[in-house]
């Protein structure tokens, strides 16, 4: 009984279990290629971390912003087929810049949304839209 | 019976009549600019029993080096660099069309102008989440200036997506050409510049893998996805004895038509509509290999000395046409072919039926010439 309640406490204070205690991180963002053209698709790739809840269901919001502001869109995109018993993985999303965006130097910066709302500080990347 | 042992196939799209300002190439090279410009990529393949050799020559003229080239292979290859270019600018130029009378340079260059347009509408980014890829990756290793890797998986979508992660860049719609190469049991060669590298370090390649058919093939069906219209491919066959398309037509271009170099192409292009869906090869040049010169470039000195006969066929397809990955096989029971074309000449140096006197003729003055 002692250890059930060690392994209970251990647990509430990891955060496991328990949604809404601890907001997602999104870490280690790299980019398929840093020069993309619009109307072909580049790949980002981060590292998800959700200690309260598999990390399906999560949404990723994706804004991309050119550096003088001219140009900024975003979009968003859930995340599924993780290893439902995982609390850290690789998520990857496919991107295509499409219309008349600007050219030159964007940043790009996602960030992860829980089920409950609580939300992961921007994964930040820059890039060059050459075309 | 077919000799298909020794057989060497060199395969060249772009074409010796057109402008040299072209970009590149063909068998499967996808870029991120489209359409892609695809005139200059050789190939030669070199089958004994069911080991293939394949030189791979590369060429880009361009802004985006971020380009991938693809090809699909029965087996995982041994993946090299150091060719050279000499082979393939060696025997473009001996077994290339000679015209004897002087005309007008210049074939009609295609049209590459068109490109993805510039989308007069709203930015927007659209993303799709993608899961991890479940790839099985067979060889991923540096050669030259290049990152190349071998893999395959069950889903082309897996493959082109773990392709993309890994900076591989493709043309959308490869999808069911991947998955085709995929369900026939075939591997992926992908090759990308490594960082750092410019176009400038591009270089042939060569590839030895196994095949159990002792088959070359030329791999077109993934070049249409980039491909311009009107894709010129010009294959050469180096072999025992004259070679011939196993999966395209013969055909023979009326250069009867053929008043000036420019008639040439327009000729040819008619010559292979003629074939059932346009999938037809003209060949231009079947001659024995002591008649082909090596330049001093080793790699076709050795070529030239294992094998004892070249055929040069040639075809111009639009993508539409790409349906097939054209293949080559020998065939002993067929005649020498010239590369030399008398302009406005009734129709004896390709045609059908007349062709076998003018081959007579040619073999008597070779004979007499020994």
């Amino acid at each position: 009984m002692k250890k059930l309640l060690v392994a209970t406490a251990l647990l509430l204070l990891a955060g496991c279990g328990a949604d809404g205690l601890n907001p997602p991180e999104l870490t280690g963002i790299s980019l398929s290629r840093v020069e993309v053209r619009r109307f072909r698709e580049f790949f980002a790739t981060a590292k998800l971390t959700d200690p309260d809840a598999d990390l399906n269901g999560v949404k990723l919001e994706i804004v991309l912003e050119s550096v003088d502001g001219d140009t900024k869109v975003d979009t968003t995109v859930g995340v599924f087929d993780q290893d439902p018993m995982a609390l850290s993985g690789d998520v990857t999303v496919g991107l295509t810049l499409s219309g008349d965006a600007d050219l030159g130097a964007y940043e790009l910066r996602m960030t992860a949304e829980d089920r409950t709302g609580l939300e992961s500080t921007p994964a930040v990347a820059r890039l060059t839209v050459e075309q | 019976m077919l000799d298909t042992r020794h057989l060497i196939v060199a395969a060249a799209a772009g074409a010796a009549l057109t402008s040299p300002a072209v970009a590149f190439a063909c068998g499967g090279f996808f870029c991120s600019a489209q359409p892609v410009l695809q005139t200059a990529e050789r190939i030669v393949f070199e089958v004994e029993g069911d080991e293939v050799t394949a030189y791979v020559q590369l060429q880009y003229v361009g802004d985006d080096f971020n380009f991938a080239w693809i090809v699909p292979v029965p087996s995982t290859p041994e993946i090299e660099v150091g060719v050279g270019q000499g082979m393939f600018e060696a025997l473009d130029r001996q077994t290339r069309p000679q015209f004897v009378t002087a005309a007008a340079p210049g074939a009609a260059a295609a049209d590459f102008s068109a490109g993805c347009g510039t989308g007069s509408f709203e930015p927007r980014v659209d993303a799709r989440y993608v899961p991890a890829p479940e790839v099985d990756v067979y060889k991923q290793e540096r050669v030259g200036p290049y990152e190349a890797v071998v893999l395959a998986a069950e889903n082309a979508r897996d493959l082109n997506d773990w392709l993309g992660i890994n900076g591989y860049t493709l043309v959308p719609g490869s999808d069911p050409i991947v998955q085709e190469y995929l369900d026939a049991g075939m591997q992926l060669v992908a090759l990308k510049l490594a960082p750092g590298e410019g176009v400038e370090a591009i270089e042939p390649v060569k590839l030895k893998y196994s095949d159990p058919r002792g088959c070359a093939a030329v791999p077109v069906k993934l070049t249409a996805i980039a491909a311009t219209p009107a894709l010129e491919i010009v294959t050469w066959v180096f072999g025992s004895s004259r070679a011939k398309p196993m999966n395209f037509e013969s055909v023979d271009v009326d250069v009867s038509t053929v008043f000036a170099e420019s008639d040439y192409r327009p000729a040819l292009a008619r010559a292979v509509n003629t074939a059932n869906e346009g999938q037809g090869f003209v060949t231009e040049y079947a001659q024995p290999s002591a008649m082909l010169e090596s330049d001093g470039d080793e790699n076709l000195e050795r070529l030239l000395r294992k094998h004892s006969y070249v055929t040069r066929l040639r075809t111009e397809l639009d993508p539409a046409e790409m349906t097939l990955d054209p293949e080559f096989t020998l065939d002993p029971s067929l005649p020498d072919v010239s590369n030399e074309i008398e302009l406005g000449a009734p129709n004896v140096a390709f045609g059908p039926g007349a062709t076998f006197g003018a081959l007579a003729l040619f073999f008597f003055v070779r004979r007499r010439r020994r």
